[in-house]
C-alpha cells in the first residue's frame, strides 16, 4: 500500500522531485553493482567503527570513576549531562578550524557524539551496584581497583550495553555529519554529490540502504542488551 | 532515577553545600584546561577566558536574539507538530492493530535512520531555506515519539482492560483510565528525544543551508575566527537542550508519579 501511494505521489509530482519505486529499485541495483559504494560504506562503516570503539574505550573507565567515587560524580557529573544535552553537532565547526580535514577530526567528532550516553550509563550502573556486594568484598580486603573489576565491572555490564545500544544510534548520526561537514567521505559524501545531480532515485536507494544498516546495527544492540539484562540487579 | 536519589540520600557524607563547591570545582578544573590546551593551539582558538569576556557583548546584542530566536522557533514548531502528528499516529497503530502491523516495520527503518542523511535530498525538495530546516526538525523528531506512542498504548495492561470492559466501561473511558495513563509516559521520553534530535536537525539543516539561525551563526563566526562569540552560541544551545531535557524530565516525574522511565 505505501509503494502504491509512493507511486501514486511520484508519478504526478515532477521527476527531479520525486521518483517511483520501481526507478529506485533500479538505480538501487545498479548502486549495488558500482565499487564506488561499496568503498564509500567501508569507508563510513570504519569511521563509525574507530568513533564507537574509542567512545566504550574511554566512555566505559570514565564512567566507572564517576560511579564510584563520589567526589568525581560531584565535580564532573554535571558537565558530563551538560555535554550529553548538547547537539554535538554545534562543535564541528570547531573541530575543523582546530584539526582540519582528514580521518582524525572525523573520528572525534563521533566520538563526541557517542560517549556520553555510555559515560553516564555506566556511571548510574556503577552507582547501583549492590552495596552488599561491595561491602563483602571490602571486607576480604579487596581492594578497590579489585573490587571494581570483579563486582562493580560485572554489576554495570547491563547498564553498559544500554549506553552502548544509545551510542550506536548517534554514532551513526555523527558519521553522516562528520562526512558532510568536515573531509567529505564515504555515505555522507555521496549524498550531497546524487542531490547536486538531482539524482533523486539515487539520494532515495540510498537513504533506503542507510536506513537497512541503520535497523541492522540498531536491532543488534538491542539484542546484545536484552541478552546481557538477564544480570541486571534490581537496587 | 528513583535508584539513584536513593544511593545519594543513603551515602549521605556530602552535603549539598559540599556537592556545590565541588562541581564548580569541576568547572575550573575543565576551563584550567581547556585554556591550557588553547594557549598551545593558534591564536584565534576559543578559551575560556575570552569567551567569558565575548559573553556581554554577545548576550547584549538584539541581532544575536533574533537569530537564536529564529531556530529555537523552527525548534518549538517543528517538535510540537512532530508531537500532535506521532502522538496521535502512534496511539493509532497502537489500537488498529492491522494499521500498527502493517506500519511497525517502517517505523522502525525510519526511526533508525539518521535524519541527518536526507537533509541534501530535502534540499531538493524545499530549497536551500528554513522550510528545509523545518522539514528536517520535523523529520527528526517525530519517528521516537510514534514509536513510543505506539509501544506506551500497547503496554496498557490486559487485565485492566478487561476489568475496565467487563463492567462495561466504554471506548472513550479506557482510554481516558487505562490507555492514556500507561501511554503518557512513554510518549513523554519519546518527546525528551525527540527534542535533543530535534535540535541536532536544526543546526544540521542550517550547516547545509546557511538558512539565518544558531547554527548558521557559530559556523560563520567561527569561519571568519571569532570563535568566542561562536562558542557563545555552544553554550546558549547547550543550554537550551539541558533545559528541555532535564525539564522535561522533572515534569514527567510530577505528573506521572505512578512509573519510573
Amino acid at each position: 500500500m505505501a509503494l502504491a501511494a509512493w507511486s501514486l505521489a511520484a508519478s504526478s509530482t515532477e521527476r527531479v522531485v520525486l521518483v517511483g519505486p520501481l526507478e529506485t529499485a533500479r538505480r538501487a541495483i545498479e548502486l549495488l553493482g558500482d565499487p564506488a559504494l561499496w568503498e564509500a560504506l567501508a569507508s563510513s562503516g570504519l569511521l563509525w567503527v574507530s568513533g564507537l570503539t574509542a567512545s566504550v574505550a574511554l566512555g566505559v573507565p570514565c564512567g566507572l570513576a564517576l560511579g564510584r567515587s563520589e567526589t568525581a560524580r560531584a565535580m564532573f557529573g554535571p558537565l558530563v549531562t551538560a555535554s550529553y544535552a548538547t547537539p554535538m553537532v554545534a562543535v564541528i565547526p570547531f573541530i575543523l578550524s582546530m584539526l582540519g580535514f582528514g580521518a582524525t577530526p572525523k573520528a572525534l567528532v563521533v566520538f563526541l557524539f557517542a560517549v556520553f550516553p555510555i559515560v553516564i550509563n555506566t556511571a548510574e550502573g556503577a552507582r547501583n551496584t549492590p552495596r552488599q556486594l561491595v561491602e563483602v568484598a571490602a571486607s576480604f580486603r579487596s581492594s578497590g581497583w579489585a573490587t571494581t573489576r570483579d563486582v562493580v565491572l560485572p554489576s554495570t555490564f547491563p547498564f553498559i550495553m544500554t549506553g552502548t545500544r544509545q551510542a550506536i544510534a548517534r554514532a551513526l548520526v555523527g558519521t553522516i555529519a562528520a562526512e558532510f561537514f568536515l573531509s567529505s567521505t564515504g555515505v555522507g559524501q555521496l549524498l550531497i554529490l546524487m542531490s547536486r545531480r538531482f539524482d533523486t532515485a539515487g539520494s532515495l536507494a540510498l537513504t533506503g540502504m542507510l536506513a537497512l544498516a541503520g535497523a541492522c546495527v540498531m536491532a543488534a544492540g538491542r539484542r546484545a542488551e536484552r541478552r546481557f539484562a538477564a544480570w541486571k540487579v534490581e537496587p | 532515577m528513583t535508584g539513584a536519589n536513593a544511593v545519594e540520600a543513603r551515602s549521605g557524607t556530602s552535603s549539598p553545600s559540599r556537592r556545590g563547591l565541588l562541581s564548580v570545582l569541576g568547572i575550573v578544573v575543565f576551563g584550567a584546561i581547556w585554556e591550557a590546551v588553547a594557549t598551545l593551539g593558534p591564536d584565534f582558538m576559543a578559551r575560556p577566558s575570552r569567551v567569558a569576556g565575548a559573553l556581554p557583548a554577545v548576550v547584549s546584542d538584539p541581532a544575536f536574539w533574533s537569530i537564536a530566536g529564529k531556530t529555537f522557533g523552527a525548534v518549538a514548531i517543528g517538535l510540537s507538530a512532530a508531537c500532535i502528528v506521532g502522538t496521535l499516529s502512534g496511539l493509532v497503530m497502537g489500537q488498529v492493530r492491522v494499521i500498527g502491523t502493517a506500519a511497525s516495520p517502517y517505523l522502525g527503518a525510519l526511526y533508525s535512520l539518521p535524519m541527518v542523511a536526507i537533509t541534501p535530498l530535502l534540499t531538493v525538495w524545499f530549497g536551500f531555506n528554513a522550510t528545509t530546516r523545518l522539514a528536517v526538525v520535523f523529520l527528526s523528531a517525530i519517528f521516537p515519539i510514534t514509536l513510543n506512542a505506539l509501544d506506551g498504548s500497547r503496554e496498557a495492561p490486559a487485565d485492566l482492560l478487561e476489568v475496565g470492559r467487563s463492567f462495561r466501561s466504554g471506548r472513550a473511558l479506557l482510554w481516558r483510565d487505562v490507555v492514556a495513563p500507561s501511554a503518557l509516559p512513554f510518549i513523554m521520553a519519546g518527546v525528551r528525544l525527540a527534542a535533543g534530535r530535534a535540535l541536532v536537525g536544526a543546526v544540521v539543516a542550517e550547516f547545509l543551508t546557511a538558512t539565518e539561525g544558531l547554527g548558521y551563526y557559530i559556523l560563520f563566526e567561527s569561519r571568519s575566527f571569532r570563535q568566542d562569540n561562536a562558542m557563545v552560541g555552544v553554550i546558549l544551545l547547550a543550554s537550551i537542550g539541558l533545559l528541555i531535557s532535564s525539564g522535561l524530565e522533572q515534569a514527567a516525574r510530577r505528573l506521572f508519579p505512578w512509573t519510573k522511565l
